[in-house]
């Protein structure tokens, strides 16, 4: 039975991590990954070129070396293996995989906070103490959105959890124990 | 009239009394395969198993296969309007129905919702749909009987309260009509029924309905259907939610009668929605639980002990087999499980002899303490009599010298499997059972003529109501046979004006030959 994608970027991100710490280069690893990914999402088509059979090997070697130039030694070989053991497919998950990984080592967290208008500097600082207070961590990556269709308060997921203070879920609620009683 | 704003700002604060002001904290999921009544979840890394979870459009689903990566998902209700991608979160809860009186009369799907158009149910109790049957120190052994009013089912496999009697057979030898004759007949025997249609067709289900409230039964009785239209999922559960529906009463130390119609069908979406998951196949590609699956249905129906109230819970699970094999694997593992079956013949249904109960394989392993003592002392030899009569039965088609013996107890066989007969929806009381039983066994039927066995055992119900209702109400009571010769004389001063269809027949042709000659005289 071929292993599903989460398991095998598990197990490429665990090596990885390992690695990366015992040579003290997580912080650099971790950065050049995350740029790594924002070209695969830039170019919708390079994933597809890589794993389809449109472009020839000695094509597809030319576009790989591109890809590390750059790149730190372990980068830059995790990108000549994974594509060497046909697993080019699973880069962006391993890298992701990755990610979650060093936060939970280094306690940070990824929030993807929803609210009705921009948030201010002044809020987001306080959005960033209040949510590291709650999930223990040191550091709070906002990814920030706007969506005036839930009025008021916000919606912040992190990892599984989802918490939600809109005023649109509230007026929910409040109809609901209206209607219902 | 003018709006009287406080008193209606008041009531709202009432209804919003119960309102928090609070940051909603969920667990959520991403959902990352669905199709074929099964979604696959990512995230969710504290689903329970069996727990009820919520997709973003508002279908619930429960959480069968816990992975290392993922959740496997029944969707019960419209997977369609699942997209790859939508969130899907923990309700903490485990699934349950609403139970109780309200639900009596109703028929609901599954998931307690009503299908009869009635309006809504207001109960204000659910229960888990999978419940922990009760254990040992819970129980009492089975004493009180449930009366089919079959006459073939209570004189042979008697039923008692709190048993699991199976009743197998072939597509369309009768065995929804047995189930269904059984609930009609327990109207003023204190009993609660439960009908859980599993993949049945819609109008058979409607028809099943109609009867029930034709003959006033659906008063005491909640229909469950899960018809064939419905995912598998709602019919996986429609057997559990049933029998949560009658622990309810159980545990209130009511006595309920469960049919599940039928557990085939059960058994076939279980291995849909196991193979979906991807479980393993097994046997005629089931999965390894199938047996779990029913045996933890069947062992929910108890006698409770005294200090839980007494309560019982009577189950009727039905299995269809194929061409009568009950070596294939369901059928095998249910009557494992079960305390004993009713197993119907296609072959003598197709005969004529309805219900076409096969003597010889039917048993009830536990319903004989709970058989009243006039009907045991009449039933006593039936088994032997049909049993002796089968053989002997085929050995007569060969040769037409027979002595004197055997050409007695073919009569009397071929006479006890006309009594045996019974028309559907008609349902006899016990004492009127009892009766036609001990004129079978005293020989008083040995020289009516074959075709008119069932017009004498109507004829003389009706004669016992007109003139010796005492002896019935004296049978009922107290459960044995009335002291002395009262019954016998009863008996032979009824057959002295029974008339047989060709004395009958000879009193007409005689009147009739009267009569012409009056009309002679008149035209003299």
């Amino acid at each position: 039975m071929s292993l599903d994608q989460k398991t095998v970027a598990g197990r490429y991100a665990k090596a990885l991590i390992e690695l990366a710490q015992a040579d003290d280069q997580l912080k650099q690893t971790s950065q050049e990954l995350s740029s790594l990914r924002d070209v695969f999402k830039d170019n919708p088509g390079l994933l597809s070129a890589l794993n389809g059979t449109s472009l020839s090997v000695g094509q597809k070697k030319g576009l790989i070396s591109d890809l590390k130039q750059g790149a730190s030694k372990y980068v830059a070989n995790l990108i000549q293996m994974v594509f060497d053991y046909g697993r080019i497919n699973d880069m962006v998950a391993i890298i992701d995989e990755f990610e979650k990984q060093y936060d939970a080592l280094i306690k940070r967290i990824h929030a993807v906070v929803v609210t009705a208008v921009q948030l201010d500097e002044k809020r987001r600082k306080e959005m960033s103490e209040a949510l590291a207070k709650r999930f223990d961590a040191k550091e709070v990556v906002l990814d920030e959105k706007v969506d005036p269709s839930i009025i008021g308060g916000a919606i912040v997921h992190v990892g599984g959890q989802t918490l939600d203070g809109s005023v649109n879920t509230k007026l929910q609620e409040m109809r609901r124990l209206l209607v219902n009683n | 009239m003018s709006i009287k704003t406080e008193e209606i700002s008041s009531l709202i604060k009432k209804q919003l009394a119960n309102y928090e002001d609070s940051i909603s904290v969920q667990e959520t999921g991403t959902v990352t395969y669905v199709g074929d009544g099964v979604a696959r979840a990512d995230g969710l890394e504290n689903a329970m198993a069996g727990e009820l979870l919520e997709f973003s459009n508002g279908v619930y689903g429960m959480a069968q296969n816990l992975e290392s990566n993922n959740v496997g998902i029944v969707v019960l209700g419209d997977f369609t309007g699942i997209r790859e991608g939508d969130t899907v979160k923990r309700t903490g809860r485990i699934m349950e129905v609403p139970v109780g009186d309200q639900l009596l009369g109703r028929v609901v799907d599954p998931l307690g919702r009503p299908l009869d158009g009635l309006g809504e149910i207001k109960t204000d109790k659910t229960r888990p749909i999978e419940h922990k049957a009760p254990d040992v120190m819970e129980r009492k052994s089975v004493s009180v009987p449930v009366q089919t009013g079959i006459k073939v089912i209570d004189a042979l496999v008697p039923i008692g309260r709190g048993q699991r009697e199976l009743i197998i057979g072939d597509r369309k030898t009768g065995k929804t009509s047995i189930a269904l004759d059984t609930i009609i007949n327990q109207k003023n025997q204190n009993m609660i029924c439960v009908y859980v249609a599993i993949g049945q067709k819609e109008s058979t289900v409607k028809a099943s309905v109609e009867t029930l409230r034709k003959y006033g039964a659906l008063d005491y009785t909640i229909v469950v259907s899960a018809s064939a239209s419905n995912p598998a999922p709602l019919l996986y559960i429609a057997p559990y939610a049933g029998a949560a529906m009658g622990e309810e009463f159980m545990y209130n130390g009511k006595d309920v009668l469960i049919v599940y119609d039928d557990l085939s069908k059960q058994a076939d979406a279980y291995r849909e929605l196991s193979l979906i998951l991807r479980r393993p196949p097994g046997r005629e590609a089931y999965p390894g639980d199938i047996f779990y699956t029913h045996s933890r249905l069947l062992e929910r129906a108890a006698r409770l002990s005294d200090d839980l109230g007494g309560g019982s819970m009577t189950a009727l699970p039905i299995i269809q087999t194929q061409a009568g094999d009950v070596s294939a694997y369901i059928p095998t593992n249910v009557i494992s499980i079960t305390d004993g079956q009713i197993f119907l013949d296609a072959d003598s249904f197709y005969a004529g002899q309805r219900p076409a109960i096969d003597a010889g394989t039917s048993v009830s392993r536990v319903g004989g303490d709970a058989q009243i003592k006039a009907m045991k002392k009449v039933a006593g030899t039936l088994r032997l009599d049909i049993a002796s009569y089968n053989e002997l039965a085929s050995f007569a088609q060969f040769g037409s010298d027979l002595d004197s013996e055997t050409q007695a107890r073919l009569a009397r066989g071929q006479r006890t499997m006309e009594v045996l007969k019974q028309g559907l929806h008609e349902p006899q009381p016990v004492e009127q059972q009892v009766v036609t039983l001990y004129a079978l066994s005293h020989s008083y039927l040995d020289n009516v003529p074959v075709d008119d066995i069932q017009r004498f055992e109507s004829e003389l119900a009706n004669y016992m109501r007109a003139n010796h209702q005492d002896l019935y109400d004296q049978i009922k009571s107290t459960g044995k046979l009335p002291e002395g010769d009262s019954l016998d004389k009863a008996i032979s001063d009824f057959k002295e004006t029974f008339k047989t269809s060709d004395q009958k027949k000879s009193e007409k042709a005689d009147e009739a030959s009267d009569n012409s000659d009056d009309s002679e005289d008149a035209n003299n």
